[in-house]
């Protein structure tokens, strides 16, 4: 059978011209119909799209995106920037130090690295610069960090990765945090480097005491063991990620109105157009992707794609490093969660036949997707922080590029070492 | 349509996106609560909250629609003269106005005929889930013509000399 690319082509053309990235999918889908009958009722692509939003898994998605919401309202961000500040105030650079551990923690949070990014560039950059550190330097280690936030559980993508790829997403979220610590500490080496470098000073005269760290540590507790109860939950089967992130909204809540005492009830409608915004943005895309779907698997492109990219190799460490040129290539012009939702279904069952873990794929996959965001041309991380700061873009790249060596030396050693990546959750959920 | 009813119309939109979220939030945690605690499942839910999923995707789409916030790849049209900008804008206008068109005339079809078909759980026909799809892309429709009289009145409009 002579495969139909014609769908594919249009859907090339329609990215190129700028159509938003689910009308693309779904157009693409409706050619296939309108043109080349295959018998089927048109409405199927509607029908598709509908049964693809009636996903119980899926709902995941806009609970984390709440959660992570309103923890930002709930004063929690303030609680774990004082805490990173008293643990890394005596380094040189301590507020570029503090910028890269305030994504991580932060990630036990919230799931998004644009959304780490924006809140970054208003909270920390702004007494950054006051301080005397480089715009272009404070704006580019709060880009580089933010690729930090959506591999440390829970994250986003890592749960739309599990849902298409169909693992656990307790194992996505445990194999995140050794990729995710060793980004940080690469990221504060850096930092540490270009501070000794130009002479930017630590922020307090000494090492904090172990009792003002615990005081810290005691407030901003109610965010630091957040993950750890949502992976022991789902590790020992109480609940599904999605009743995780239903209970996770509710806890966020409780803490936001209780314990910080800063969330207030008439900030709520804000909070909700906030996460409807950024949740059906995603869920449109993953709706129209499952209608393309429909096409691609009625085509039988997904085997031609893997019976295509087998012939070129069947070493999996050559694999890997075309997927993640690949990846890399495409994050430069897209933005990251499209082309997560739509190359997942087309790369796993290549990889899995080539003997790679899809978990371990799937953290090589969606670091590589992320760095993407902070790449220049055109990365979408890197245009919230120049436009939040008013930054030119060719002051960014002047002092991104560090950042990105080191982000890149991760990724290497994360795609061709999956034993760091596997490492827990083959010890915890083996 | 006039402004007046326009914003209440949008108001009504917020209202029932926002009362889907939280409420598929509540009855899902409640239920797994509920579950673990009392060994008591709630049948009904899986099925209520996947409904409101539903109406809130597509509900939420056309407000992304209008907040143009659908994610789109900008590199390769930034690239030409801006007259060349405007003129693609108008054909996409034109592109996705006939786009939703097709999906609601598809929706409408596919709820006429879920009619008879009704859900395991609730026993409801699934037109009540299917309409969501149509009331979205309707919505979208509206926001699709607005942008177009919008990009037309701009493409009209003799381009500003730039100073300094």
């Amino acid at each position: 059978m002579e495969v139909n690319f014609i769908p594919i082509i249009i859907l090339i053309i329609l990215f190129i011209i700028k159509v938003p990235v689910a009308y693309c999918l779904i157009i693409s889908t409706l050619s296939y119909f309108v043109f080349f009958p295959t018998g089927m009722p048109m409405e199927m692509v509607v029908q598709r799209m509908i049964s693809g939003a009636e996903s119980f898994p899926l709902m995941a998605v806009p609970f984390f995106i709440l959660a992570g919401t309103i923890m930002t309202y709930s004063g929690i961000s303030a609680q774990l920037m004082s805490f990173a500040e008293l643990l890394t105030g005596h380094m040189s650079g301590a507020l570029g130090q503090v910028n890269v551990l305030l994504s991580a923690l932060m990630g036990g949070v919230s799931g998004s690295s644009n959304a780490d990014a924006a809140m970054q560039s208003k909270m920390l950059v702004p007494e950054m610069v006051k301080r005397g550190y480089g715009k272009g330097f404070s704006a580019a280690i709060t880009a580089a960090s933010a690729v930090i936030t959506p591999i440390i559980p829970p994250g986003i993508s890592l749960i739309l990765f599990s849902f298409m790829a169909d693992v656990s997403v307790g194992k996505m979220f445990l194999a995140g945090y050794i990729p995710g610590i060793m980004i940080t500490v690469a990221l504060m080496v850096v930092v540490g480097i270009i501070s000794k470098k130009r002479g930017y000073k630590p922020s307090r005269e000494s090492k904090a005491t172990g009792k003002e760290i615990w005081n810290a540590f005691k407030k901003a507790s109610w965010a630091l063991f957040l993950p750890f109860g949502l992976i022991l939950g789902l590790r020992i089967g109480i609940f599904t990620a999605s009743e995780a992130g239903a209970i996770t909204v509710v806890y966020t809540m409780l803490v936001g109105f209780f314990v910080y005492k800063k969330l207030e009830l008439k900030q709520m409608p804000k909070i909700l157009w906030e996460s409807i915004l950024s949740t059906c943005a995603v869920m449109l895309i993953i709706v129209a992707a499952t209608a393309f779907g429909y096409y691609m698997s009625w085509e039988r492109i997904p085997h031609m794609v893997s019976q295509m990219l087998m012939n070129v190799t069947t070493s999996p460490t050559v694999m890997l490093l075309i997927i993640n040129f690949l990846l890399l290539f495409l994050g430069m012009f897209m933005e990251g969660t499209p082309t997560l939702i739509i190359l997942t279904p087309l790369l796993v069952p290549v990889v899995t036949a080539l003997g790679i873990d899809p978990v371990h794929f799937g953290i090589v996959m969606v670091v590589n997707i992320t760095i993407g965001g902070v790449t220049p041309p055109f990365g979408t991380v890197m245009f919230v922080v120049c436009s939040v700061l008013k930054l030119r873009i060719t002051e960014f790249i002047k002092d991104v590029w560090p950042f990105l060596i080191a982000l890149l030396i991760v990724l290497i050693i994360i795609t061709f070492c999956p034993q760091v990546v596997m490492f827990l959750p083959n010890l915890l959920m083996g | 349509m006039n402004n007046n009813t326009r914003s209440i119309l949008d108001k009504i939109i917020a209202n029932i996106a926002g009362v889907a979220l939280l409420a598929m939030t509540f009855i899902v945690a409640i239920n797994s609560i509920s579950r673990y605690c009392f060994n008591k499942p709630l049948t009904h839910v899986e099925e209520v909250a996947t409904s409101l999923f539903v109406w809130l995707i597509f509900i939420g789409a056309s407000v992304c629609y209008k907040e143009k916030m659908h994610i789109g790849v900008e590199v390769f049209v930034e690239m030409l003269p801006e007259r060349f900008q405007k003129v693609i804008e108008i054909i996409v206008d034109f592109i996705l106005i006939a786009a939703n068109i097709l999906l609601i005339v598809l929706g409408s079809k596919l709820t006429y005929l879920a009619w008879s078909k009704l859900t395991p759980v609730l026993r409801i026909p699934y037109s009540f889930i299917d309409a969501a799809a149509v009331f979205g892309f309707f919505m979208c429709l509206i926001y699709s013509i607005e942008f177009l009289i919008s990009d037309l009145k701009k493409f009209s409009e003799k381009p500003i000399s730039m100073e300094d």
